[in-house]
């Protein structure tokens, strides 16, 4: 069996990661905007945004109820639904099921698809789908030759393998006893979904890429896909229910080549699929069955002979690829040309009106709900301002349990990091119930706003910003994993032209 | 002063008190049940269980989030503790809920209900909260005519009545979607939304 479907799937997934919130978000300004409206979203959106909506409006747009069709598919790899059919991480589903188990319904019935595809294909989530083994997979070759030519051999100790069940009963029992839902906070595949659509609509991101770069580490530091291996709870649950999966990796009958340990080698399980392995450590990756120099192994159930498959993939590949490429150009062309559609002047409302007060704080202090509205720090163009580093900060704070505004005196502080830069005690407000004051501050960045109404002290963080937050590096970013992607295919083509002389290693 | 209490008269006041909560139950006095209401710490989505189990049965996916068409619901970050990271929320004062329903079809295990988009269901099953109004900000209220919320509000003459000067009464058919916070023309919002549990 070819190496290439599985990339297919893989750069499917990685790409489903990145296009589903980017359409859903597309489909939001589509609500919002409304149909054809171009010229609207380049006076209004940011780029992105604006990017994001012709997207939308070329791959939905034709659609009869594009609104409506934006919610078709949400979500990531921790739950999502296609079309009403709703998928969920059988750990996460386990977890919530102990802690409500009224909620036993609704649970079953998202998590029931995904429990039968593990039942009949053992954990094929984590060698196709899973974003974490695709990255991992990135990484393979900086272990293998790039950190070995720097003089840094990364370790292969084995770590047990029952520690991920270790782990797994430890996620129940927080659910059981303490209420927690660990695993839904910390698996990584789960996470990596939601930190896209933060990145994209919020412009900042959780846990997930932390957990990402430690995960990144542990498998330069300690072992190949040493998560995937003994740690990954959803691992050991797919793997437990898929012991007895049909689809697995056979051998015909036949020798194997004297002293040839390839498949053992290429193997990012760490198992010997020559010889008797667990199932339920395998993820059906088959990079063992491409790596076979006599062609002894198989994915499928019971396919001895595979030559009508091997014929028929070129045209196979060559037309997913034709395809791929064509769907890039679409959208390329659309994303770059469709402000120029209707021959509109290149101006936005956020560069002809750069004094908006946009940046709005909000904190609790005691029975308070303070409100920081600030302009942003050289809110005119530094050049032609005549006191650049001038910030007017607005502050209200309003009584939670009376719903009435403070409105008696205030004294205010301004820090930044230790070094207090101003103070102000105003008796009363400036106007109605708002507090101002204005200082020079040395720079954008994170200042506290230490203020004492009456006997309530309290301590408000406020970020002074000099640009709005680019979105650019997101875009840049997803663009370069699609080329990667695109660059790994084509090394798989490579490596095919120079099978014969390479594949077949005598063993040590 | 309890301890002076004698039988008779506990038992007096206790009859007296069952029989006031019973008028105004019978008599549709919905604000003792509004008052007994508990006090959400965040706004949450349309549908949402009462807090606790909602914060059960949340599996923090962000679903809800990523259909939102008015982009209103937000997601916790670390500041207010483990316990509501990635937990979804809304601030009415930069985006408010426009009652499209979306993120209750798409909630994976029910911890938003799943309630249909017609005006009645809407109206019947939405509690988010309670619009509630200072009226010592509300320009209304100082005679100067304002009417901005009442023309924000999705239920006009239901949700929210107005006096003279064009000034908001909230009613208790107020679902708490916050337009009127959203619309609020005054710096700081004159009125607010107080999240109750549904």
């Amino acid at each position: 069996m070819p190496g290439w479907p599985r990339r297919v799937v893989q750069i499917g997934a990685l790409a489903f990661l990145l296009a589903v919130p980017a359409l859903n978000y597309g489909g939001v300004l589509y609500q919002q905007y409304g149909k054809n409206a171009y010229h609207t979203i380049s006076l209004m959106g940011t780029g992105f945004e604006r990017a994001l909506y012709h997207l939308f409006s070329a791959a939905v747009g034709f659609l009869p109820d594009p609104a409506a069709s934006s919610i078709a598919i949400a979500g990531g790899f921790g739950s999502f639904s296609l079309f009403g059919i709703t998928f969920l991480d059988p750990v996460v589903a386990l977890e919530t099921l102990l802690r409500v188990p009224g909620a036993w319904a609704s649970l079953l019935a998202g998590s029931a698809l995904t429990l039968l595809i593990a039942a009949l294909m053992g954990r094929v989530f984590c060698g196709w789908i899973c974003p974490v083994n695709t990255i991992l997979e990135g990484f393979d070759a900086l272990r293998k030759r790039a950190l070995p030519r720097l003089g840094f051999r990364p370790p292969d100790v084995a770590a047990p393998r029952w520690l991920k069940w270790a782990l797994l009963f430890i996620g129940l029992a927080a659910a059981l006893l303490a209420d927690l839902a660990l695993w839904a906070h910390l698996l990584p595949h789960v996470q990596i979904g939601r930190d896209v659509f933060s990145l994209m609509v919020f412009g900042g991101a959780t846990l997930g890429a932390w957990i990402f770069a430690a995960i990144i580490l542990a498998e330069l530091l300690f072992s190949r896909r040493v998560w995937c291996r003994s740690l990954c709870p959803t691992g050991a649950l797919l793997g437990g229910l898929g012991s007895f999966a049909l689809v697995r990796v056979h051998k015909s009958v036949g020798a194997c080549l004297a002293d040839c340990a390839a498949c053992a080698r290429v193997c990012p399980m760490a198992l010997n699929p020559a010889g008797a392995f667990s199932q339920a450590e395998c993820v059906n990756c088959a990079v063992c069955v491409s790596s076979c120099p006599a062609d002894l192994l198989h994915l499928l159930p019971a396919c001895p002979q595979h030559a009508g498959l091997s014929e028929v993939s070129p045209v196979l590949k060559r037309t997913a690829v034709f395809i791929l490429v064509l769907a890039g150009m679409l959208l390329t062309y659309s994303l770059v040309s469709a402000h120029h559609m209707r021959g509109q002047p290149h101006y936005g409302y956020t560069e002809n009106y750069p004094q908006t007060p946009t940046k709005e704080t909000r904190a609790h202090i005691g029975r308070f709900d303070v409100t920081v509205v600030s302009y942003f720090f050289e809110g005119l163009r530094r050049e032609r301002s005549d006191t650049p580093d001038d910030v007017q900060f607005y502050i209200s704070l309003a009584n939670s349990k009376t719903h009435q505004s403070y409105t008696g005196p205030l004294a205010i502080e301004l820090w930044r990091e230790d070094r207090r830069i101003a103070a102000f005690d105003h008796a009363q407000p400036f106007e109605e119930a708002v507090y101002r004051f204005r200082q020079a501050v040395p720079g954008p960045g994170r200042y506290e706003l230490r203020l004492a109404a009456g006997k309530v002290r309290g301590r408000v963080h406020v970020e002074v910003e000099g640009k709005p937050v680019s979105k650019t590096p997101y875009v840049i970013g997803g663009l370069a994993v699609l080329l990667a992607a695109l660059f790994v295919l084509n090394r798989r083509r490579l490596r095919i032209g120079r099978r014969g002389n390479v594949d077949v290693v005598p063993g040590a | 002063m309890v301890s002076t209490l004698k039988r008779r008269a506990f038992l007096q006041m206790g009859a007296a008190f069952m029989g006031t909560a019973a008028f105004c139950l019978a008599t549709g006095g919905r604000a003792i049940a509004q008052a007994a209401k508990r006090i959400r710490p965040f706004l949450r989505p349309p549908g949402a269980l009462p807090e606790e189990e909602f914060l059960q049965r949340c599996i923090r996916c962000a679903r809800c989030a990523q259909v939102c068409p008015n982009t209103a619901i937000r997601l916790k970050g670390f500041g207010s503790g483990l316990k509501h990271l990635n937990t979804p929320y809304l601030r009415p004062r930069d985006q408010a809920c426009m009652l499209c329903m979306k993120c209750t079809q798409v909630c994976p295990t029910g911890a938003l209900r799943p309630i249909s988009v017609a005006d009645e269901t809407v109206r019947a099953e939405v509690r988010m909260g309670r619009a509630v109004v200072d009226k010592s900000m509300c320009y209304s209220y100082q005679k100067r005519t304002c009417g901005v919320c009442i023309r924000a509000c999705p239920f006009p003459g239901v949700a929210m009545k107005t006096g003279l000067y064009e000034q908001p009464i909230v009613t208790d058919a107020c679902v708490g979607c916050g337009l009127c916070e959203r619309a609020c023309i005054h710096i700081p919002q004159a009125i607010r939304i107080v999240p109750v549990e549904a």
